[in-house]
């Protein structure tokens, strides 16, 4: 079997990636009935399969259950660090336990497929976030994880917010001064990037600031779809300020697989790599749905050993528009993310006699 | 009174303590429920509100002060000063507590939360308009609040009142029970309450489980399970494989498309995490396991059941926090026992599991809104 190093994470067609994908996720279902007893119980209990012989056979857990119960694979003592999920106002957050080596590999995976998009050469850096937040110990959340995975794309690492995350100007003006009509990447959380960045910059006057930059956001667009802000504005208003050759990349990812993310191509379309994939689901059956139906999204990584999360179905809704034809080159399933599952009203007992 | 509050209806001037005693069953609280009991049920309002307007029908009312008229030896007067808690989410069950409250004769403060539904804006609505039609008398020492309650009202509420009522989670009920009552100072908690079936179907029964089967849904379905008086698993009581699963196939037929797919599949997958086993997915998921399954997980679209056959077993398998037994075919025998064994307050038909009355989760309302007075 290929070293997963050794793949180009874009270019790997249907029969290839099956060849490759499905054994590892094969591997993990078996590894996490092995050492997780509620996920043994879960297969049990739900009658469902340890070996599948299509993606869609897989398990897979509801991403819920991440919030309401604590699901690992691994010993307490070899428990290197519990992610939570962040950026929601939900009190009951998901608990990622991770060992130290998914947790390298989820940082590993995410610049070997990120950087196959930028190319090896480390540029500038700017992180549009607050200095402070990988340092926060305790608790460590999926913003701090996914900053700190995406900062070894880059250098000279420049926080572009204060702690209150207004701008830090100086730090904003020194980078740009030093940098600028230079390729740069430039890396924060849609909504972030959107308000206290793109937004402060274009009232400043700021106008293409680089040549050639690279942004990458993710995080979801509920926040600016609430500003009536879509991709297409956000892309062309921040064109107008990192320069017209900037290439912007939302991607789509959950907290439960860092790393193996789906990455926005040329084309507007988020393309599943060779170290994931996805099916949609009827929401109504849960059976696979065909290509431009809208269902809920699973998402599959080879990444998670330390927590039976390689198979999750999402509470996210979208649609398939293609495999290994879109037009932009790339290879994979490709989709588009709609919205989130209509919300079931969280009503506690007696909240209701 | 200070201006972080919002008073939806009644009168601010219920701070005031010196207002007129009226005694319970006075004859213009009787009208104003009966009136508003009216406006509900020939109004075009919600379920939820046309129940709450048939329970409070004046010929029920009258029931009422039938079975608590004065004797020679006792009488009924107001506690005085009530305030009561109403959890968030609610579009009826203020109204229940707080109608006997007015019916009992005392002032009342009803605090509710400060997001109302359309339902709790169409009561209220109905509330001043009746209101306006006594000049403002009818509601005068009544008033229906919200406060953000980080603010200093539950204090002040809580010194005013003689007697304070709290719905609502465990987690909310104690942390306004750190804000201490004076001692001479009544309260009365309802706090998270779990509720079960148990079924006792026989081969006689065949020709009616389409009808039970029915009524069972409509207890499962109505409040997606969230109530506390909901149905959540069921115990099969001598009662054969073959009649349990023609019972299931009948509730599936009125319980299809009633509980979101992905809430079906989460919750078995929960249960199922413990040591569940799924018997069967459709609009509801059953799951099998030995013993309830109970943590405080709001799971909805599933239930899980066991079969037992001794009566005293079945109540040892309940929660503490037990609140409902919806039942068929339970006799008169077996519900002294389980009220013995455990901690049972209510034994229900199928589909009355959430009909409110008087007589609720232990406590009879009426009773604690007044004062036994030995003559
Ligand atoms: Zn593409």
């Amino acid at each position: 079997m290929q070293d997963w190093t050794e793949i180009n994470p874009l270019h790997l067609s249907r029969v290839e990636k099956k060849a490759w994908l499905l054994p590892q996720l094969n591997q993990l279902t078996q590894l996490h009935s092995e050492n997780c007893e509620r996920y043994a119980n879960i297969l049990n209990g739900t009658g469902l399969p340890l070996v599948a012989s299509e993606f869609d056979d897989v398990p897979y857990l509801a991403a819920r259950l991440f919030k309401l119960l604590r699901l690992s694979s691994v010993e307490e003592g070899d428990v290197f660090k519990t992610l939570t999920s962040s950026g929601t106002t939900s009190q009951v957050k998901s608990q990622i336990v991770l060992d130290k080596q998914t947790a390298s590999l989820q940082t590993k995976v995410l610049v070997k497929l990120l950087s196959s998009i930028t190319g090896k050469s480390r540029r500038p850096m700017l992180l549009v976030d607050r200095q402070g937040l990988t340092n926060d110990k305790s608790g460590f959340s999926a913003r701090g994880a996914g900053v700190q995975g995406l900062s070894f794309l880059g250098r000279d690492h420049t926080y572009a917010l204060n702690e209150d995350l207004t701008p830090n100007w100086e730090r904003i003006d020194q980078f740009i001064e030093k940098y600028k009509g230079q390729s740069v990447l430039i890396f924060g959380f849609t909504f972030m990037v959107w308000q206290y960045f793109v937004t402060e910059l274009l009232n400043r006057g700021d106008r293409s600031l680089f040549d050639n930059a690279i942004l990458f956001h993710s995080g979801g667009w509920k926040k600016l779809q609430d500003k009536a802000v879509d991709n297409h504005t956000f892309k062309s208003t921040t064109r107008e300020i990192l320069g017209e050759s900037a290439a912007i990349h939302n991607f789509y990812g959950m907290v439960e697989q860092i790393g193996s993310v789906f990455v926005e191509c040329s084309h507007g379309h988020l393309h599943a790599s060779a170290y994931s994939d996805i099916i949609i689901r009827n929401q109504n059956t849960l059976e696979p749905a065909a290509f431009g139906e809208q269902g809920q999204i699973q998402v599959m990584s080879f990444i998670p050993r330390s927590y039976p999360g390689h198979s999750i179905l999402t509470e996210d809704l979208g649609r398939l528009l293609g495999e290994d034809d879109c037009s932009c080159g790339w290879k994979g399933c490709y989709f588009e993310v709609i919205g989130r599952l209509p919300k079931t009203e969280i009503r506690g007992c007696s909240d209701v006699f | 009174m200070s201006s972080n509050i919002t008073l939806f209806a009644g009168s601010q001037k219920v701070e005031d303590r010196s207002s007129a005693v009226i005694m319970p069953f006075d004859s213009s609280r009787v009208l104003f429920l009966s009136q508003l009991s009216e406006a509900l049920l020939q109004g075009n309002y919600s379920a939820p509100l046309k129940a709450l307007g048939f329970w409070l029908r004046e010929s029920q009312i009258k029931a009422w002060k039938e079975e608590y008229k004065p004797n020679d030896h006792l009488l009924l007067a107001p506690i005085g000063r009530v305030f009561i808690v109403s959890p968030s989410n609610v579009e009826g069950l203020f109204a229940y507590s707080w109608s006997l409250s007015y019916l009992m004769g005392n002032q009342t403060i009803v605090r509710v939360s400060a997001a109302i539904t359309s339902d709790q804006k169409k009561l209220f609505d109905l509330f001043n308009l009746i209101d306006e039609q006594t000049n403002g008398e009818a509601l005068n020492n009544q008033a229906f609040l919200s406060y953000d309650k980080h603010s200093d009202w539950t204090r002040k509420c809580s010194d005013w009142c003689q007697f304070r009522m709290l719905w609502g989670s465990d987690q909310s009920i104690e942390d306004i029970r750190r804000v201490t009552l004076p001692a001479q100072s009544q309260e009365r908690v309802f706090p998270d309450r779990y509720s079960i079936s148990v079924l006792h179907l026989e081969e006689q029964d065949i020709p009616i489980i389409s009808g039970l089967a029915e009524s069972f849904a409509r207890d499962v379905i109505t409040f997606q399970q969230q109530a506390c008086a909901s149905p959540k698993w069921v115990i099969w009581y001598r009662t054969s494989k073959k009649i349990q699963t023609l019972f299931w196939d009948a509730v599936e037929k009125f319980i299809v498309g009633s509980f979101a797919k992905n809430e079906t599949f989460m919750s078995a997958q929960y249960l199922c995490a413990f040591g569940a086993e799924v018997e069967r997915v459709g609009g509801l998921s059953i799951v099998n396991y030995r013993e309830i399954i109970n943590d405080g997980v709001a799971l909805r679209g599933v239930l899980g059941q066991f079969d037992q056959s001794c009566i005293s077993e079945i109540g040892r398998a309940f929660p503490q926090n037990l609140q409902s037994i919806s039942h068929y075919g339970l006799s008169h025998e077996s519900k002294l026992e389980l009220s013995k064994t455990s901690q049972v307050s209510q034994f229900c038909r199928l589909g009355e599991a959430l009909t409110f009355t008087k007589n609720w989760d232990g406590v009879d309302l009426i009773t604690v809104f007044s004062r036994k007075v030995r003559l």
